[in-house]
């Protein structure tokens, strides 16, 4: 509002300035007429490409790859069952490589989900998750595993394998990939039970009969999620704490948020939780910050904003669960936001409705809207979800290498933007660790404490 | 609005033509700077600071015009306030009453605030809310005669109603005439219904209190394994479509319509539960006509949700899961008590004040006026979050428009907002159904509605 107010200041001193030189009232007109068209975007964001990429509801999430070297994003086809392969080499003109489908896909109820990449040995392999329902083809089909090295030559794709979980039908909703600090390339998925299942990408690899399947983290049970029936995960996180040591699981499921000491994988702890809080009986996404103490957390339903919740008195044992969040953000409150990426200060978010939204959280107590491009310019409420918000920016990602944002919109296809002033992210430039979602698949999580007050609050 | 009025301005300036006026930008931009505390519309007729912050909760403004009294309960002093509106500008505090050995007492105080008449006199309910541990654990409402004011030395004790088997007192209370002529007071407990007691026999000194019936919240996850139990809230409304009286309750797992039109035959007719975000209703209020619900969930960025009940009502749906819209004052807040009076609910909205919104498209409910009645700082209240501080209870005097609020931390406050002046259903095109009754002649049924109308 400030901005706009400032702006409308400046056209109003301009006019002034034109009245001495009589171009008088005709022009104010004009001016007046261009400010009632709404802007799309904050002028710090640069639309570098756009790619519709077929009818509505057809994508879902995404994932970049990291390397420049490697300019490649997959982009799940919801409804059509597969993924595409982007090249962006430039990335203001990105091209389709390859667009894979499951086979018989006529015959195939579900969708396909989260994809995840990550390299071992030298290769590189994308993960597309999938969800089929009961009784049509491949209903115990989880995600499939393709050999992507030989991009960009499509020809070169190839299909590694498939997990399947019979155990608990319906595949899986949300994966994630994280290079353990144990040196392990792990996958870990939710399942249509209680718990997320984790899989050694190597073993999997190596043909394991049980696809690698090395571990299993049930949600901590809790009234709420026991009352309502949920069970499970619906997403989690995975990362480094270099403080402590330790590999730490983030998930949002059945009654809340919970943190889990990972490092043993034989032996999980569970080290806090976020339950009980007003509005929440059901975690859906969270995202710690590079040093674990802070996550931005996401409850599926309409008028829920992100809430932040402070870790610290759950981690250092002075309360037994964190039951109020520090804070909270919404592009708009009639509205729903989705998916984020943390990187500190800074969280990017595909807030559905609302488009690509990056907020500051360098104070976690007020975080601030910082640069938006609304991607989706279609009608209020009619995607997904009970409430029918769910469409528009459903995935997001960033290349830390040089700060490339890109957004699937279920409506609308694939973006790519720059925003101004960001041209990459390492946690160290910012007194951080530097974690975030993306893997260092050769050497693993960077190891040393960061000295550095992240906060800045002592 | 905020772009039109700068374009205006610089219009205007040109028009003037010539460059003195350029000069006046700098003192213009700096007005906009400064924050508006209301809309233009809104008229402060007074405000009574009634002592030290969070000592103020819930209030009742009596309706008839001949009777100019508001009652303001006093959170952690345990008692209440009598304000004389003789001249709405000019209230005067005529009356204070504490609980004896106040000191001792533990708990929230008093609570909800309502009146009601019956047999030519006047009485004056006040909820309480004390911990074991103390005195009065046991003690729901104090009842009072009030029929002598302005002379508050007539204000005389009737009797305490006790709820022993259910302690900790009754944190919201509604006064009903209902169609069968009784008088009767709702109260929540501290189990998983709401007592009814017919306050003719109470005054008649009934070993019960008059206690006649309970209204149960129907058993779902949320009742009978998180353990929150019970109503928080509730209205009553006669229902002239159907010649029911309709109990409307907030509570645990969500919203409930009860027919109780006989007391002992109770029928669930409608539910809004499995909304998400919604766990335990707060409070809820029906348009006049019975069709929609503005429901609260106690929380911080919490909406006023706006729920549809037709389908239910119609057996469409076994329960209503989703809003149909939601209004805010501020979506970092949390939006407290409602008054309907259609096509306008007036909200005391906690941190944002006096808020009023316009639900004649309830899928589009927007302001039209507010006040902000709160000046402190943000979340240093009561509940979890802190947010419960600020503009606490609301009413509204049908026969002039006269606005009421109690404000936590501020006190009590008189509003006329331009071109309400007061409210009839039949001037809306809506039954003349709302929180006020009509304690001489019951609630309006269909045929006199139909009467009132084509007069």
């Amino acid at each position: 509002m400030t901005d706009r107010v400032s702006r409308v200041g400046r056209v109003g001193l301009s006019i002034f300035g034109l009245c001495l030189v009589g171009l008088g009232l005709p022009l104010a007109r004009d001016l007046e007429a261009q400010e009632t068209v709404e802007a799309r975007g904050t002028p710090d964001i640069e639309v570098l490409a756009h790619l519709p990429l077929g009818g509505p509801t057809t994508v879902s999430d995404l994932e970049i790859e990291q390397e420049l070297a490697r300019p490649f994003a997959y982009v799940s086809r919801r409804e059509d069952f597969g993924f595409t392969a982007i090249d962006l080499t430039d990335p203001r003109e990105p091209k389709i490589l390859l667009t894979w489908n499951i086979e018989n896909a006529d015959l195939h109820r579900g969708r396909a989900t989260d994809s995840k990449y990550f390299k071992y040995d030298g290769r590189y392999y994308l993960v597309q998750a999938f969800q089929f329902q009961q009784g049509a083809p491949n209903e115990d089909l989880g995600a499939i595993v393709f050999d992507v090295t030989g991009l960009p030559d499509p020809s070169e794709v190839k299909e590694a394998g498939r997990i399947r979980y019979p155990a608990e039908l319906i595949g899986f909703h949300n994966i994630f990939m994280y290079k353990h600090s144990d040196g392990r390339p792990l996958l870990f998925t939710t399942t249509r039970g209680n718990h997320a299942n984790v899989y050694d990408m190597a073993r999997f690899l190596d043909g394991d009969e049980d696809h690698g399947l090395i571990a299993q983290l049930s949600v901590p049970e809790t009234p709420v999620g026991q009352a309502l029936g949920f069970s499970g995960w619906h997403d989690f996180y995975v990362a480094f704490h270099p403080e402590s040591g330790q590999d730490r699981f983030y998930g949002g499921g059945a009654g809340g948020y919970f943190v889990l000491d990972i490092t043993n994988l034989d032996a999980p702890e569970l080290l806090a939780s976020v339950t009980g809080v007003p509005g929440v009986t059901w975690g859906h996404t969270i995202t710690p910050t590079p040093d674990g103490r802070h996550i931005v957390t996401e409850t599926e339903y309409q008028y829920a904003p992100l809430r932040l919740f402070d870790l610290q008195p759950a981690l250092e044992g002075e309360v037994a669960t964190v039951s109020l969040p520090i804070s909270a953000w919404t592009a708009n409150w009639k509205n729903l936001s989705h998916n984020h990426e943390v990187r500190w200060p800074y969280v990017f978010v595909s807030a559905y409705e609302d488009g690509l939204q990056i907020f500051n959280m360098r104070d976690p107590r007020r975080p601030h809207t910082v640069a938006s491009f609304d991607t989706y310019d279609g009608p209020h409420k009619v995607g997904f979800c009970s409430d029918n918000v769910c469409n528009g920016a459903f995935g997001v990602d960033v290349r830390n290498a040089d700060g490339l944002i890109v957004i699937s919109d279920m409506a609308t296809g694939f973006w790519a933007f720059q925003w101004e002033g960001f041209d990459g992210w390492n946690g160290a430039d910012w007194g951080v660790p530097d974690i975030s979602s993306a893997q260092d698949w050769e050497r693993g999580p960077q190891r040393v404490p960061v000295a550095a007050d992240a906060d800045g609050d002592g | 609005m905020r772009l039109l009025r700068w374009d205006a301005v610089t219009i205007t300036a040109c028009s003037a033509a010539v460059c003195s006026i350029a000069a006046s930008a700098g003192p213009l931009q700096a007005q906009e700077a400064e924050a508006t505390r209301g809309t233009a519309n809104i008229e402060v007729l007074s405000h009574t600071p009634l002592g030290a912050a969070m000592t103020v909760a819930d209030l009742e403004l009596e309706q008839e015009l001949s009777r100019p009294y508001a009652y303001v309960a006093r959170l952690l002093d345990a008692g209440f306030d009598i304000m004389d509106l003789s001249d709405p500008a000019s209230p005067k505090a005529i009356y204070e009453w504490r609980i004896e050995n106040a000191d001792l007492h533990r708990g929230i105080g008093a609570m909800d605030a309502k009146y009601f008449k019956h047999d030519g006199r006047y009485y004056f309910v006040q909820s309480f809310q004390f911990f074991p541990g103390g005195p009065d654990g046991d003690l729901g409402a104090i009842v009072f005669d009030v029929t002598d004011l302005p002379d508050a030395s007539k204000v005389s004790e009737v009797g305490r109603i006790r709820a022993p088997d259910y302690p900790t007192g009754f944190h919201n209370i509604f006064m009903y005439k209902h169609s069968d002529g009784r008088p009767l007071l709702f109260t929540t407990t501290s189990g998983p219904f709401v007592n009814v007691y017919d306050m003719e026999r109470f005054l008649d000194g009934d070993e019960a209190y008059g206690l006649v019936t309970q209204i149960p919240v129907p058993e779902g996850p949320m009742v009978n394994e998180v353990g929150i139990n019970g109503y928080h809230d509730f209205y009553v409304g006669f229902d002239p479509a159907t010649g029911q009286d309709k109990f409307y309750g907030g509570g645990a797992g969500g919203y409930y319509v009860y027919d109780i039109t006989s007391l002992d035959d109770m029928t669930l007719v409608a539910s809004v539960t499995g909304v998400p975000g919604v766990t335990w209703g707060h409070t809820v209020t029906p348009t006049p006509d019975g069709r929609y619900i503005v429901g609260e969930t106690e929380y911080q960025y919490a909406p006023l949700r706006i729920f549809d009940l037709k389908p239910a009502l119609d057996g469409e749906v076994a329960t209503v899961r989703l809003p149909i819209s939601a209004w805010t004052a501020n979506w970092e807040n949390l939006a407290h008590n409602h008054e309907v009076r259609w096509p306008y609910v007036f909200v005391s909205a906690y941190e944002d004040g006096l808020q009023i919104f316009n639900m004649r498209d309830p899928e589009n409910p927007h302001t039209v006026a507010y006040y902000d009645t709160y000046d402190g700082p943000h979340a240093v209240g009561m509940c979890s979050d802190k947010v419960c501080n600020g503009a606490f209870g609301v009413d509204v005097r049908n026969a002039d428009g006269l606005i009421v609020i109690s404000d936590m931390s501020t006190g009590f406050w008189t509003f006329k907002w331009e071109g309400f002046e007061g409210w009839n259903g039949h001037d809306w095109g809506m039954p003349n159904i709302s929180s006020a009754q009509d304690w001489e002649n019951g609630p309006e049924r269909a045929d006199q509605a139909e009467l009132q109308a084509s007069n």
